[in-house]
């Protein structure tokens, strides 16, 4: 695997008018490698929002670069080349859908690419296969839940076909069910297809679905590793104002009681295997 | 929580497309009894019919048939007080934030209470005190609400209900798309406004873990219909029963489940880490540990 985002000693402020900037990345670095399942996982306002933006361009790093697929977001002339590359879902679906009709949607990134009417119809068809949203291409979307929603967001994107999807917390604002099938799709596309995914999420059990993990706190990374590694930290999770995974927070506490559980315990259906060994 | 039945329903029922070919039910045959200051957790999943239900309850919608009482009274027996039900039931949408307007907070704090005719002294008592509820300075007052955090504007826009003092507040999702620290604010806010005012609150949520963590009892709605509507304790030992309904039950419940599942005799009325923790640990101590 080689490295498809590559963040190098990125510094970035937003600027507010007659205020001192204020720093929401400070040195950061970061290497997302290609076909990989990266959640970015970090309260409100530790800078995981503004990652998601300068993976495209859409802002630009004050100081250090970020590069895309080799590409520097920095040269004006590379953000078409960008932009065709990684794709970007955001958290509120009614704020990213454009048409009156569902397939209308999802065709309007492939047509402002310029691609062949006919090539268009055939990738509208498939992405709307792909998220499972086909049967209702000729539905309005207004009349679609917030997970159906969600889901034609990300076929507008997957129907321009990028190598990279970022998802800036798309499930924040769906419902249990919207939100398991939002992430069942992304799982897909990444097993399936080998998009790379940049998951930003405050859900730890979504994050404990990616390959890496990467917590942040005050515009640095705080945590990185696998799941099973990162969710130990219950302690450091805690401070940065995260949730930690109860079931490795109940293990611990056994622990500390000497009661014997071998291992690094992430999920419910593990623990409850265990548990059921001692108690028995 | 007294044993004064503030709203009541019965036999309350909502038909979308009413006489067409397309009738939808949304709400069947709805009857509960809601104390005074109590605090009601209504659980559900999308289209299981809890948001029409609230919007009865400040008459937002009439009923196709069934009768709607506060306080005893038929909110509908006289048609010229509808507004002030919507006075005594503040209903508290989903992203109220979206829904802030003026140019400084403590303006649109007042924004309900002016509507109410409230001499202006009252409006800023009540606008400082909303604003305490919500855990928010008087420094916030002369902001405007577009410059404040989202998880700052949110609290803004459910004082703006508080400001009113309903009998009955009514929050739907009002922790949703926060983070966790912010729905820990959320949560605690809203029970520490029920112990100061002993306010009847209805919290409509998503979550379970959020609702067990401080509703007295639950209200399931599933399929248009109560499904329970029972002390936190009570509607948990359901656990399986609600899983079936697609809701998602506290991780520790489902943990709990699963051990039963293995032929282990547990408890599955349990939903806090601490909980299972010390229940766990008495059967420890009991002599029930495989010995190694």
């Amino acid at each position: 695997m080689s490295s498809f985002i590559e963040f190098q000693h990125v510094t970035f402020a937003y600027e507010t008018e007659g205020e001192q900037p204020k720093p929401v990345l400070h040195d950061f670095s970061l290497s997302v490698e290609k076909g990989d399942f990266v959640a970015i996982l970090g309260h409100n306002g530790c800078g995981k929002s503004t990652v998601a933006k300068l993976c495209n361009g859409i802002e630009i790093p004050q100081s250090g670069c970020v590069m895309v697929d080799g590409l520097d977001t920095k040269v004006e002339d590379n953000l078409l080349a960008i932009r065709q590359r990684v794709g970007i879902v955001f958290q509120n679906p009614d704020n990213q859908i454009v048409a009156t009709i569902v397939e209308d949607d999802v065709a309007f990134g492939p047509e402002n690419l310029g691609v062949e009417p006919k090539e268009i119809r055939r990738r509208v068809d498939e992405a709307l296969k792909d998220v499972g949203m086909y049967d209702h291409r000729f539905a309005e979307p207004h009349k679609l839940s917030g997970g159906q929603k969600q889901r034609v967001a990300i076929a507008g994107i997957i129907a321009m076909q990028p190598a990279c999807i970022v998802l800036d917390e798309p499930t924040a604002m769906l419902d249990p069910r919207g939100r398991k099938d939002v992430m069942k799709t992304v799982q897909m596309l990444n097993r399936e297809f080998g998009i790379t995914v940049l998951f930003i999420t405050h859900y730890m059990d979504e994050a404990a679905k990616a390959n890496r993990v990467i917590v942040m706190d005050k515009g640095s990374i705080l945590l990185d590793g696998v799941p099973r590694d990162v969710f130990q930290q219950c302690d450091t999770l805690r401070k940065a104002g995260l949730d930690v995974p109860q079931a490795t927070s109940l293990a611990q506490l056994l622990k500390q009681d000497g009661v014997s559980l071998p291992g690094k315990i992430l999920t419910v259906e593990e623990l409850a295997e265990q548990l059921a060994a001692v108690l028995h | 929580m007294t044993n004064h039945p503030i709203l009541t329903t019965e036999d309350l029922t909502y038909i979308y497309q009413k006489g067409s070919k397309n009738e939808v039910p949304a709400i069947q045959d709805v009857s509960i009894d809601i104390m005074q200051g109590e605090l009601v957790g209504i659980i559900g999943h999308t289209g299981s019919g809890k948001s029409t239900l609230i919007e009865h309850f400040n008459a937002l919608k009439k009923g196709t048939s069934g009768r709607v009482l506060l306080d005893g009274a038929d909110i509908w027996a006289d048609r010229s007080k509808i507004r002030s039900v919507r006075f005594h039931v503040g209903v508290c949408f989903q992203y109220p934030e979206y829904q802030l307007f003026e140019e400084t907070v403590a303006k649109d704090i007042a924004f309900g209470p002016k509507n109410m005719g409230l001499q202006q002294d009252e409006i800023d008592r009540r606008v400082s005190d909303a604003l305490s509820f919500v855990g928010l300075s008087d420094a916030y007052k002369e902001k405007s609400p577009f410059d404040l955090s989202g998880g700052e504007k949110r609290r803004v826009a459910i004082a703006g209900i508080m400001a009113m003092e309903p009998q009955v507040l009514v929050l739907d999702e009002p922790c949703a798309g926060l983070d966790p620290r912010g729905r820990e604010t959320v949560l605690r806010m809203i029970a520490d406004y029920r112990a100061k005012t002993g306010c009847t609150v209805l919290l409509v949520s998503h979550s379970m873990e959020d609702v067990a963590a401080i509703a007295d009892r639950i209200l399931v709605m599933n399929q248009s219909r109560v499904a329970f509507f029972d002390t936190v304790e009570r509607v948990f030992s359901h656990a399986e029963e609600l899983q079936n309904m697609g809701l998602d039950i506290p991780q520790m419940t489902h943990l709990l489940l699963l051990l039963r599942e293995k032929g282990i005799d547990v408890p599955v009325n349990l939903y806090t880490v601490s909980q299972v923790h010390a229940m766990l640990q008495s059967r420890l101590k009991g002599g029930n540990v495989n010995a190694e």
